[in-house]
């Protein structure tokens, strides 16, 4: 089956996930489709199986303009996608899930059956140990990743699209997908992998395709060649990019304003471990890396909203600790979720304003308390509206995004920790949060700065790190820093590797 | 505003209201009344068609609830002193409710509160002279607040679910007061009677006006006035709004949600102590089994109703425990049995589930 897309434009709001993209598959080949988080790959691919409707633009299938209204639609033409979250019922058996995943039909055809004994039969080949009358809520998360691929392989797709496939698959399971994603491509059959890494690539692919800000970058047949694609992936220059744009004005003393030695921490399914660095006064240091890999564990930890297990956290000469009330003025912090973890939803925007001070507040005097200092912030930050009484809840996601950035900086810290600190918001509100996070650090404050994007980090901080399942690679000086190395640390391939295969 | 039987507290307003928008038809200004009225309407639906349903015609249960409340100075007056435990019960639910806890131990703080008072009425009989009223009121108090602070405990350090604490608690407490009301401290005279010998007259509380209504009722009051100006006025019960609201935002702000949860938990506890000695002390004379009849889940049901507003705590008080008087009244004129309390406080509360959920519809 030959499909092609043509000039397909996607748009969330003002975020272009899409914009206009080409693309062709052909039958009998693997087509890797490459490329950072939020680089545009899953919507476009999203797109093709009628899960999210495209703004333009149209698809081809054998030379047919076809409309794709549904994912109904798109199983019909014979596509079908595998995405990341498994949707299986953890008390049910794989066999009845697969069940669940088979078409509708009456009660006395046997498409059903049939169907479902098609996918235990690619579920054999798949994960051979699996015994298909165990509960799925006893799989592991690779078999359950799987039993979703053998749900939708048992309607014979004419094209397979899978979302980061093997992103929690163990060694021998990826092999085992590998294989069959070959066997399929010699039958005839098209498969479209979505991923980052380039291992996928190197295994299975026909073609990559490197995606980056909702365009293609590159296309080749070249699906060894790690270096060019990890540049392709992250940027055009190998090369640090760095711009001393404004000179560093605050006299950096020796000492260490904030250091972290061999901090290691769990919470629910994240952990950190052995985290290090040093970070003096006026100094940035960026946290780059793929999400999930402990960033918001590592944020909530030097924020000290969570212990560490172990190791040591410091500011300036004491310890980093909540209960040290010097401290604790001291810290900004900006959750990455900041409409769940930064703010009272059902409260006034005055109170989420002054809620780390209103402990401090005279007993009685709860209802003019304040009022000016926090009309100047919404003011200096273009909080919108300018409406002290309203809920913060009511806001929307970008202007919680500066009311919480206003209340944590309102108070001169002497450590910053930002998650994601311009995520939702326009081009010139994220360049105004990030002016006055760098002023705060001109002004003395150490910034641990964690971002998804490269290119804000490598302008801007002066040390750089990775984290990669849990650990901190790095960090290095900014200066020195290469995208090539950054890639291979963010997407976990050993600096051997990429050096043995660039 | 949503309904929130949940973590977020009961009632209490967790989801921002949409900002008000201009309606081209005049509605119920107040969604509270609005709520209200909606409440008062299904109950009367569902209490009409179960007196229907047990051949009683529904005309009846309406008249006894005029009767039991208003029909005479002496049934108003009644109806107030069963208001007074409820009112004082709601208390150990509406606390703990500020930072979003449920708890349901009204009735076993009660029991405890009133064991606690009692052991004191009976270990220093006659010796205080008028001490033993306070020192009464007093020990009650610490009563319930310990065994309130037992499910705060449990929940700040161990994150055992504080409903279900609460409510197995209940189970332990009555059977408390049977053992001691049954055993040792069993009135020898009282032919087989379980209660406890009559309370000397230095350990009654006062009465006023001629008639029952006794110094608990005018407690209460106090205590939801008072737990009104601390919440709404106050520094402490702003903070515990955000507590509720954002709890790891006010740990940055080095407030403990585990201290808070302790000490809620136990002045509910306290208020749910005093509500028992007062029943002990003024309404039975004595301890004995069964003491409160049912006051701590009244005033659970109260609590709720009220949604988080502490005022709303006292006409809800009122409503609830004139449909206990109702239900008196129903025994003796019907000919029902004492049940039938449970059962309307039943379609009372259903009522308001209906109609809170109904509200929350209309605000999305």
């Amino acid at each position: 089956m030959r499909v092609r897309l043509e000039q397909i434009r996607k748009t969330f709001g003002s975020v272009v996930a899409n914009a206009g993209v080409d693309l062709e598959l052909r039958p009998g080949e693997v087509v890797a489709l490459l490329g950072e988080n939020a680089a545009g790959k899953s919507t476009l691919m999203k797109c093709l199986y009628g899960y999210v409707r495209p703004d333009s633009g149209a698809f081809y299938v054998d030379d047919q303009r076809v409309e794709i209204a549904s994912p109904r639609v798109a199983r019909g033409l014979g596509i079908g996608m595998v995405f990341q979250e498994t949707s299986s019922i953890g008390a049910l058996s794989v066999r009845e899930n697969l069940a669940l995943g088979a078409p509708r039909a009456p009660f006395w055809s046997r498409t059903r059956s049939r169907v479902v004994e098609q996918s235990l039969e690619q579920l054999r080949t798949l994960a051979p140990e699996l015994d298909p009358r165990s509960a799925a809520r006893d799989l592991s998360s690779g078999e359950r990743q799987l039993l979703e691929l053998a749900k939708v392989l048992g309607r014979e797709p004419r094209l397979l699209i899978l979302d980061e496939p093997t992103s929690l698959l163990t060694r021998p399971e990826a092999e085992r997908l590998w294989a069959h994603v070959r066997t399929m491509a010699t039958a005839g059959h098209s498969v479209v992998m979505i991923t980052h890494k380039l291992e996928d690539v190197a295994q299975a692919a026909d073609r990559v395709v490197v995606m980056r800000a909702g365009q293609v970058v590159h296309e080749s047949r070249e699906v060894c060649d790690r270096a060019a694609l990890l540049q392709a992936m992250l940027g055009e220059s190998a090369a640090a990019v760095r711009t001393e744009s404004q000179p560093k004005s605050s006299p950096r003393t020796a000492a260490a304003r904030s250091c972290a030695r061999g901090v290691s921490a769990a919470a629910g399914t994240a952990r950190i471990e052995d985290v290090c660095f040093e970070l003096r006064a006026g100094e940035v240091l960026g946290i780059a890396g793929v999400t999930g890999n402990g960033q918001e564990l590592l944020a909530r930890v030097l924020a000290g909203v969570v212990r560490p297990r172990s190791g040591q956290l410091r500011l300036d000469d004491t310890e980093l600790s909540l209960d040290d009330p010097q401290v604790r003025s001291a810290i900004a912090y900006v959750p990455d979720q900041p409409r769940q973890q930064g703010c009272a939803q059902d409260l006034s925007v005055l109170v989420n304003l002054a809620a780390l001070q209103v402990p401090q507040w005279p007993v009685l005097s709860r209802r003019r308390f304040g009022r000016d200092q926090a009309a100047e912030l919404l003011e200096r930050f273009d909080v919108r509206p300018r409406d002290l009484d309203r809920p913060a809840g009511t806001l929307s996601g970008g202007n919680l995004q500066k009311l919480v950035v206003a209340r944590e900086l309102s108070r001169s810290p002497r450590l910053i920790v930002v998650c994601f600190p311009t995520l939702g918001l326009d081009v010139r509100a994220a360049r105004h949060i990030l002016d006055e996070l760098l002023a705060q650090a001109h002004a003395g404050a150490a910034l641990v700065w964690i971002s998804e994007e490269l290119d804000p980090l490598l302008e801007h901080a002066d040390q750089i790190a990775v984290m990669y399942r849990g650990r901190l690679r790095g960090p290095i000086a900014a200066a020195s820093a290469t995208r090539a190395q950054i890639g291979a640390w963010m997407t976990g391939v050993s600096e051997a590797a990429l050096g043995a295969s660039a | 505003m949503r309904v929130q039987l949940t973590a977020s507290g009961l009632g209490v307003r967790a989801v921002a209201a949409p900002p008000k928008q201009r309606r081209t038809f005049p509605r119920l200004r107040s969604r509270a009344l609005n709520t209200s009225a909606t409440t008062a309407i299904i109950f009367a639906a569902f209490s009409s068609a179960f007196f229907w349903a047990i051949g009683q015609s529904p005309i009846r249960l309406f008249a006894a609830l005029y009767d039991g409340v208003l029909g005479s100075g002496f049934a108003f007056s009644e109806t107030l002193v069963k208001a007074a435990p409820i009112l004082l019960c709601s208390l150990a639910t509406a606390l703990p409710a500020r930072v979003g806890l449920i708890s349901v131990g009204g009735e076993g703080q009660l029991a405890i509160g009133a064991i606690g008072g009692t052991a004191l009425v009976l270990s220093a009989g006659d010796r205080l002279g008028w001490l033993t009223l306070p020192a009464m009121l007093l020990s009650a108090a610490l009563a319930g607040a310990a065994y309130g602070a037992v499910p705060g405990l449990l929940r700040a350090q161990l994150r055992v679910n504080e409903t279900i604490s609460t409510l197995l608690l209940n189970y332990i407490a009555a059977p408390c007061v049977d053992y001691l009301v049954y055993g040792r401290w069993k009135d020898p005279d009282s032919l087989g009677w379980p209660s406890t010998i009559a309370f000397p007259d230095a350990a009654r509380l006062p009465t006023y006006f001629d008639t029952r209504i006794h110094l608990g009722l005018f407690l209460g009051l106090f205590a939801v006035l008072a737990a009104w100006f601390f919440a709404t006025r106050t520094r402490s019960g702003l903070i515990l709004d955000l507590l509720r609201s954002s709890p790891e935002l006010m740990q940055r702000a080095g407030v403990s949600w585990a201290r808070r949860t302790v000490v809620l938990l136990a002045l509910g506890g306290a208020c749910a102590g005093i509500a028992g000695i007062a029943e002990a002390s003024v309404i039975e004379g004595r301890l004995q089994s069964g003491v409160g009849a049912g006051a701590g889940y009244s005033g659970f049901l109260v609590a709720f109703l009220a949604r988080g507003r502490l005022l709303a705590i006292l006409p809800c008080a009122w409503i609830v425990a004139s449909l206990a008087a109702a239900g008196d009244n129903l025994q003796l004129s019907a000919g029902l049995p004492s049940s039938i309390v449970y059962v309307l406080q039943g379609f009372l509360f259903a009522a308001a589930l209906i109609a809170q959920h109904r509200s929350a519809e209309a605000a999305a």
